[in-house]
C-alpha cells in the first residue's frame, strides 16, 4: 500500500466498527465501504438475508449516479424500505440479523429492510380442509400472512402490533386485531403474558401457544391454532386477537370457547340444513367418541341389563372365549388404534397406506378369530377411532383422546353411574375453565358477536 | 327473574321425585294430600315472590353481603349457621337417597364405600367452583338432559300402563282436611329460588316478579305437584301405592320403550336424576359452604392460603358428616328425618322473610 492511497482509504467510523466486529466470527458478513468522488457510505450487512439485486439496484447504483453526497443521504432517508431506528447496539444488530441493511452516511445511519425470504409461499391448508373455502393457508414468514390479513380485510381499524419475544431467538411475532371490536381489556391482558413469558426458545405458533396457556398441566388448548386465514378473519371480527409467529404456518388466536373448536369453517360455506346436520353429526362423534368404550365397559360389566334383553344376548355372544374383563378388552384395542393413529400419522404417505390396511383390517380380524377380542369390541373401537377425526381442530381431537381413558378410567372403577358422573366431572372442569379471562364453556344464548361482551344476565 | 332463578327452581322440583315426597304424599292421600297440595302451590308462588321482592332492592349482592351491612353480627352468624346447616341437610337428603337407590337398582353389588367414594371428586370439584361457574353449569346440563327429560316426560303421560281411573280415584279425596307434613313437603318443591341467597351476588339485573312470572311458577309447580303424586297413582294403582318405597322408580320401571335399543325407562329414569341429583347436592352445598364461610368470617380474611384451608376444611366436614350418616342411616330413618327437616322449611322461611322485612326497612332509612 502505497502513501498515496493511505491518504485516500478513509477510516470508518468507529461506531461501525465498533458493531462490525459484534458481527465479525461469522462468515456471511459483509462490511462495504462505497467512495466516489469524495463521497464515502459504509454498508453492513448479512449476505444470507439480505436481497443482492435489491440493494443493488436501490444503494449501489444511485450513489456512482448522483453528483453530491447531500443529495444521496437525502435519497436514502427517502426510501420507503426504512426501518424504524432501534435505540441501542444489541437492537441494531438484531435488526441486521433480520435483514436490514446498515447504511451509514457521516453521522446519519440508517437501517434499509431489504430482506430475502425463502419460505414465504403460502401453502395448502392441510390439517382444516374445506371444500368451498379458501383453499391455501398461510405462509411461513409473517409479512406474507400479514399480506394476507389485509388482502381479505379492508379496514383502516385493523391494527398490526409487532413485537418481539425476549428469548433466544429474538422471534418476531405480530398481535393482529380489529382496533373498535377488541376489548381493550383482554388485549392487555394478552400482550403482558406475551411480555412475561420466560422461555427459552419460541419455535413456533404451537410452544408459543403452550407457553401462553401458562399453565403446565392443562388438558385442553385454551387458545387455537389455525392455518385458515378465513377462521383467522372470523375470529378477528367478533374482537379476537391473533397472534403470529415469523416462521410458523399457524396462527393463534386468543381467546376461544369450546365451541370454536367444534367449528369447522364449512359450516359457514353451506345452508342451514346441511349445516345443521353436520353440526349434529359432530357433536354426535364428539360424545361417541368420548362415551362409547365407557359404555361397553360398563354395559358388559355391571349392568348388561340396561340394554333390550336381544342386544344384551348379541353382545354377552360376541364376547363367548374372550379370556379377560370387559375393560383390559377395551384399553387393548384402544392403544391399539392409538398406536395406529399415531403411527399412519408420522410415516409417509405411501407408507402409512399399507400400515393401516395391515394394522386395522388384518390384525383386527385375527384378533376377533383368535378370541382376543369380540366383534363388538372391534366396532366400537372403529367407530371411536373414526368419530375423533369428526373433531374438525386437532388439538381438541387430542384433548378428548385423552379423556376418554380418564373417563374409561373411572367407568371400570365405578360402572355406568361412574360414568354419568365422570362426564359431569369433565362438564365442570371445561365449565371451570377460562381462556384469557373468558369462561371457556357456557351456553351461548347471543350471537358471536355479542358473545365476548356478554355480562352475566 | 333471571333464567337461573328458573333453572335453580325446576332443578329443585326434578330432584324432589327421587326424595322421599312422593312418598309423604301417597301416605295421606285419604288425609288431604290433594287440597294441601293446591293450598301450597298458591303459597308456593307466594313464597317465591316474597323472596325476589325482597331481594329486589339488593341486585348483586348476597344474603351475606347484606345481612353483614344492616344487622349486628349477633344475628348474623346465628342466622347463616343455621341457614348453612338447612342447605346442607337438603344437598345430604338428596346425597343419602341417590346412594341408596343406586345400590339397589343399578350396581346391587357394589360396596356402599366404592359408591360414596364415586360421588366423592366430582361434587367436590363443584363444591369449591366460582358461583359463576356452577350456574353454567346447571343450564349446560339442563341444554344436555333435555332431550332425555322431554322424551321422558312423554312416555310417561302417554303410557298405556298410567290407569287414569285411579287417577279420579285418587282425585275423589279431595275433599278431606289439609295435612301440615304434606304441606310442608308441598312447598319444598318451590324452595329451589332460595338458593339466590348466595347466587344473588351474580344477578346484577334487578329482578321483578309480576304477574308473568307468577304464572310461570304456579305453572311449573302445578305441573311438577301433578306428575308427582297422580302418575305414579296411575301406574301403579291409587290402594297400593303408599307401600312403595321408591314409587317413581317403580312407575318408571312400569313403563317400557318396545323399539329402544334400551328397553327399560328406568335406566333413563336413574341416569337423567344422577345429573340432577348431582346438581342438587353441588348447589346446596355450594350455598351450604358459602354460608359457613360467611358466617365464621372468613370471607373477610387477608390470606388466600387460610381462605381455601377454610374451604378445605368446610368440605372435609361435609363428607364426614355425610360418610357417617350414609352408612348409618337406614330407609326408615331418612323417611322419618325427612318428614322432620320438612315440617321446619315454614319456620326457616318466615325467620329469613322477617330478617330481609327488618333488612329492607333499615336499607330504606
Amino acid at each position: 500500500m502505497n502513501m498515496d492511497e493511505a491518504t485516500r482509504h478513509i477510516e470508518p467510523p468507529a461506531y461501525y466498527t465498533r458493531l462490525a466486529t459484534r458481527l465479525e466470527p461469522t462468515a456471511d458478513i459483509v462490511k462495504k465501504t462505497l467512495k466516489s468522488r469524495g463521497r464515502v457510505v459504509h454498508l453492513l450487512y448479512l449476505k444470507s438475508v439480505v436481497d443482492m439485486m435489491q440493494l443493488q439496484e436501490i444503494v449501489v447504483k444511485p450513489f456512482y449516479e448522483m453528483s453530491a453526497e447531500q443529495n444521496f443521504s437525502e435519497y436514502i432517508q427517502s426510501l420507503p424500505y426504512e426501518t424504524k431506528m432501534p435505540t441501542g447496539d444489541e437492537e441494531i444488530l438484531i435488526e441486521i440479523t433480520k435483514g436490514n441493511v446498515f447504511v451509514m452516511i457521516d453521522k446519519q445511519i440508517t437501517l434499509l429492510e431489504l430482506k430475502i425470504v425463502a419460505a414465504n409461499a403460502v401453502q395448502e391448508a392441510i390439517m382444516e380442509p374445506t371444500i368451498h373455502g379458501p383453499q391455501l393457508g398461510l405462509s411461513e414468514s409473517i409479512e406474507t400472512n400479514i399480506n394476507l390479513m389485509r388482502q381479505r380485510y379492508h379496514k383502516p381499524s385493523l391494527v398490526i402490533e409487532p413485537m418481539q419475544l425476549e428469548d433466544a431467538s429474538n422471534r418476531n411475532i405480530a398481535l393482529i386485531y380489529d382496533g373498535e371490536r377488541v376489548n381493550l381489556q383482554l388485549l392487555k391482558k394478552i400482550r403482558k403474558r406475551i411480555l412475561t413469558l420466560d422461555v427459552e426458545l419460541v419455535q413456533a405458533s404451537g410452544d408459543l401457544q403452550y407457553y401462553l396457556n401458562n399453565k403446565k398441566y392443562s388438558l385442553f388448548p385454551t387458545s387455537l391454532l389455525t392455518e385458515r386465514p378465513d377462521r383467522i378473519l372470523h375470529n378477528m371480527a367478533v374482537g379476537k386477537v391473533i397472534i403470529l409467529v415469523d416462521g410458523s404456518p399457524h396462527a393463534i388466536i386468543a381467546p376461544t370457547t369450546f365451541f370454536d373448536f367444534m367449528l369447522s369453517m364449512e359450516d359457514a360455506y353451506y345452508s342451514f340444513w346441511v349445516v345443521s346436520l353436520i353440526r349434529f353429526l359432530r357433536y354426535a362423534g364428539l360424545f361417541t367418541c368420548i362415551m362409547l368404550p365407557s359404555i361397553y365397559v360398563g354395559v358388559t360389566s355391571y349392568t348388561p341389563e340396561v340394554l333390550r334383553t336381544e342386544l344384551a344376548m348379541t353382545v354377552a355372544a360376541s364376547r363367548i372365549g374372550v379370556p379377560y374383563p370387559s375393560f383390559i378388552e377395551v384399553f387393548f384395542m384402544l392403544i391399539f388404534i392409538e398406536l395406529l393413529t399415531e403411527a399412519s400419522m408420522r410415516l409417509p404417505n405411501s407408507i402409512s397406506a399399507t400400515a393401516t390396511t395391515v394394522g386395522g383390517l388384518i390384525l383386527g380380524t385375527a384378533a376377533v378369530e383368535a378370541a382376543l377380542t369380540s366383534n363388538i369390541m372391534v366396532i366400537v373401537v372403529s367407530l371411536v377411532a373414526i368419530s375423533t377425526f369428526v373433531i374438525p381442530i386437532s388439538e381438541m381431537n387430542y384433548a378428548v383422546r385423552v379423556c376418554r381413558f380418564l373417563l374409561l378410567l373411572y367407568t371400570t372403577v365405578f360402572g355406568l353411574a361412574g360414568m354419568i358422573l365422570g362426564m359431569l366431572g369433565l362438564l365442570l372442569y371445561l365449565v371451570n375453565k377460562d381462556s384469557f379471562g373468558e369462561p371457556y364453556l357456557r351456553m351461548f344464548w347471543k350471537n358471536r358477536q355479542e358473545e365476548l361482551k356478554v355480562d352475566d344476565s | 327473574m333471571s333464567r337461573f332463578v328458573y333453572f335453580l327452581l325446576i332443578s329443585n322440583m326434578t330432584a324432589n321425585l327421587i326424595a322421599a315426597s312422593p312418598r309423604i304424599f301417597f301416605a295421606k292421600s285419604e288425609e288431604g294430600a290433594i287440597v294441601t297440595m293446591i293450598i301450597a302451590l298458591f303459597f308456593g308462588v307466594f313464597m317465591n315472590w316474597a323472596l325476589i321482592t325482597s331481594f329486589k332492592a339488593f341486585p348483586g349482592k348476597s344474603l351475606p353481603q347484606i345481612l353483614s351491612l344492616y344487622l349486628s353480627k349477633w344475628i348474623t352468624i346465628p342466622a347463616l349457621f343455621i341457614l348453612g346447616v338447612i342447605w346442607y341437610v337438603s344437598g345430604l337428603q338428596t346425597l343419602i337417597t341417590y346412594i341408596d337407590i343406586l345400590l339397589r337398582f343399578l350396581t346391587p353389588e357394589m360396596s356402599v364405600y366404592l359408591v360414596i367414594a364415586m360421588f366423592i371428586p366430582v361434587i367436590t370439584f363443584g363444591v369449591i367452583m366460582q358461583s359463576r361457574n356452577i350456574l353454567f353449569t346447571l343450564e349446560l346440563v339442563f341444554v344436555l338432559a333435555f332431550p332425555a327429560a322431554a322424551y321422558y316426560i312423554v312416555k310417561l303421560y302417554f303410557a298405556e300402563q298410567v290407569s287414569w281411573d285411579h287417577v279420579g280415584i285418587a282425585m275423589t279425596f279431595i275433599d278431606n282436611p289439609p295435612d301440615y307434613t304434606v304441606f310442608t313437603t308441598a312447598i319444598y318443591l318451590f324452595a329451589g329460588a332460595f338458593d339466590i341467597i348466595i347466587f344473588n351476588s351474580l344477578l346484577n339485573k334487578k329482578m321483578t316478579f309480576g304477574i308473568k312470572q307468577a304464572l310461570i311458577v304456579f305453572f311449573l309447580g302445578a305441573f311438577a305437584l301433578f306428575t308427582t303424586y297422580f302418575i305414579p297413582i296411575g301406574v301403579l294403582g291409587f290402594d297400593q301405592v303408599e307401600n312403595i318405597m321408591y314409587p317413581w322408580i317403580l312407575t318408571s320401571d312400569s313403563i317400557r320403550m318396545k323399539f329402544g335399543v334400551i328397553e327399560r325407562v328406568i335406566f333413563i329414569f336413574l341416569l337423567l336424576f344422577l345429573a340432577i341429583a348431582f346438581l342438587n347436592i353441588t348447589i346446596h352445598w355450594h350455598v351450604a359452604c358459602q354460608l359457613f364461610q360467611s358466617a365464621f368470617g372468613i370471607e373477610h380474611m387477608k390470606m388466600k392460603l387460610r381462605k381455601k384451608a377454610s374451604l378445605i376444611t368446610v368440605v372435609m366436614v361435609f363428607w364426614l358428616i355425610a360418610f357417617y350418616t350414609t352408612l348409618k342411616i337406614t330407609e326408615y330413618d331418612l323417611f322419618f328425618y325427612s318428614k322432620y327437616y320438612f315440617n321446619t322449611i315454614p319456620i326457616i322461611f318466615i325467620g329469613l322473610m322477617v330478617l330481609m322485612l327488618v333488612v329492607n326497612r333499615r336499607a330504606k332509612s
